[in-house]
């Protein structure tokens, strides 16, 4: 059989789409896929989170942790996933452990997502109009956060029609 | 181990590659000193070390209405160390040590070699990470905390022209394209038995060249990647072998029979 270089992928450009920015590892390493953000939010927390993961030790007076890079990371993959057009950026509040919290306090809803760690996510929505609070812990699938998102995306499309 | 039976085998598999490893949550308080130590639990079987630039950490996730895969984002100041490399004596056989990562790779080249299987490198990956968790846990207090797993089969299928992309790929047969080039990536989820989604396969074609530029080929690449259902060893090897059967089984779908044929299936 011959031999077949994967590593000269790259140096035939117009082999790569030009969205893939697949990189080949030196000397017939595996290949990773390496994929950007795309999301506006992801975007416009970047700051935030590179001074979330930069606190000192003790920032709030006590014994507290910078964020773990490990939760900024998955904090961040999973912002990513959730990005819905109509709903500005949340806010990120960090946790005294290393750990962070992702909120959105608007048009009535309180949505928080506590990223305990990678996989590891308690999220609460209270509903001020109700007073309906709902409570999940997740993992893996966040389709249930997605839809509380959505819920959140379409309640601002409607203030913004009627004005509110 | 005893590979599954239901499952196709070829006596001559195009197979390039195979990339086995866990990700798991960093040892605290590793330095680059401490790497000595873990090279010395390899180093009679891997006696070469290579740096290489450390791999950040990725997660896959599901749910949400952006379904672009799992992306790599720096947080903070460039990680600083290294990712380590221990190379067999003949180079076919690797293992990839940062401190949240653990890889092993089987490769055809550099000293062409037949393929040991699955299960050989499972079992060999299997003991060798037994033996890095007990010396993180007699040396450093920590306990290995596993949260993702992943397995790639890459594959070359030599080609005369990319024309014939049909004659390999069954999701080509009978197509009327006149193929210049392959560069196609596409993925899917892969659910447990009650639906629920765990874990993600990735497949990638490209049409390659030999270095020299005289020779085409067809690189396809599957990778299985996800959370393992619990974080121990035990756990990240089941993962693992659910991945081979999902690789080897859709390599089979998306392969026509006579392909199969010229690999040569048994059965």
């Amino acid at each position: 059989m011959r031999q077949v270089s994967s590593v000269f992928q790259n140096e035939v450009p117009n082999l790569l789409s030009s969205e893939s920015n697949t990189s080949s590892l030196p000397l017939r390493s595996a290949r990773v896929r390496i994929t950007q953000p795309r999301s506006r939010w992801v975007a416009e927390l970047k700051d935030r989170f590179d001074e979330l993961t930069a606190l000192p030790q003790g920032w709030d007076g006590y014994a507290g942790r910078p964020v773990s890079f490990n939760c900024a990371q998955f904090a961040a993959n999973l912002l990513e996933r959730l990005f819905v057009e109509s709903v500005p950026a949340p806010q990120i509040v960090p946790g005294d452990d290393g750990t962070l919290q992702i909120e959105w306090h608007q048009n009535q809803f309180d949505i928080e997502i506590d990223v305990l760690a990678p996989y590891d996510v308690c999220a609460v929505k209270r509903d001020l109009r109700t007073g309906l609070v709902q409570e999940i812990e997740l993992e893996i699938d966040f389709t249930p956060l997605s839809g509380w998102i959505a819920d959140l995306g379409q309640v601002q499309t409607q203030a913004m029609r009627t004005g509110a | 181990m005893k590979r599954p039976e239901h499952l196709p085998d070829f006596t001559a598999p195009p197979l390039d590659e195979v990339v086995l490893g866990v990700q798991f949550a960093p040892v605290p308080s590793y330095t680059s000193v401490a790497s000595r130590d873990v090279w010395e639990l390899f180093k009679d079987e891997f006696p070469t070390v290579q740096e290489q630039p450390l791999l950040q950490p990725q997660f896959e996730t599901f749910g949400g209405s952006n379904i672009q895969p799992s992306f790599q984002f720096q947080v903070g100041a460039p990680p600083v160390g290294s990712r380590l490399w221990f190379l067999s004596a003949e180079e076919n056989n690797l293992l990839q040590f940062q401190s949240d990562r653990f890889l092993t790779n089987w490769r055809k080249h550099p000293n062409l070699q037949p393929y040991p299987r699955f299960e050989a490198i499972a079992e060999a990956f299997e003991k060798n990470l037994i033996l890095l968790a007990s010396h993180f846990q007699e040396s450093l207090s920590y306990t290995i905390d596993i949260n993702q797993a992943e397995i790639t089969y890459v594959n070359n299928i030599p080609v005369d022209d990319f024309n014939e992309a049909g004659k390999w790929f069954s999701i080509l047969s009978g197509s009327i394209l006149n193929i210049e080039g392959l560069n196609t990536n596409f993925n899917e989820t892969i659910s447990d038995e009650n639906g629920k989604s765990y874990a993600r396969l990735f497949h990638a074609i490209q049409s390659v060249y030999t270095i020299d530029g005289r020779h085409r080929a067809f690189n396809l690449s599957l990778t299985f990647r996800g959370k393992p259902f619990g974080n121990d060893i035990s756990s990240a090897i089941g993962f693992l072998k659910a991945g081979r059967e999902a690789i080897v089984m859709r390599f089979q779908q998306m392969t026509t029979d006579a392909a199969h044929k010229h690999w040569g299936i048994k059965g």
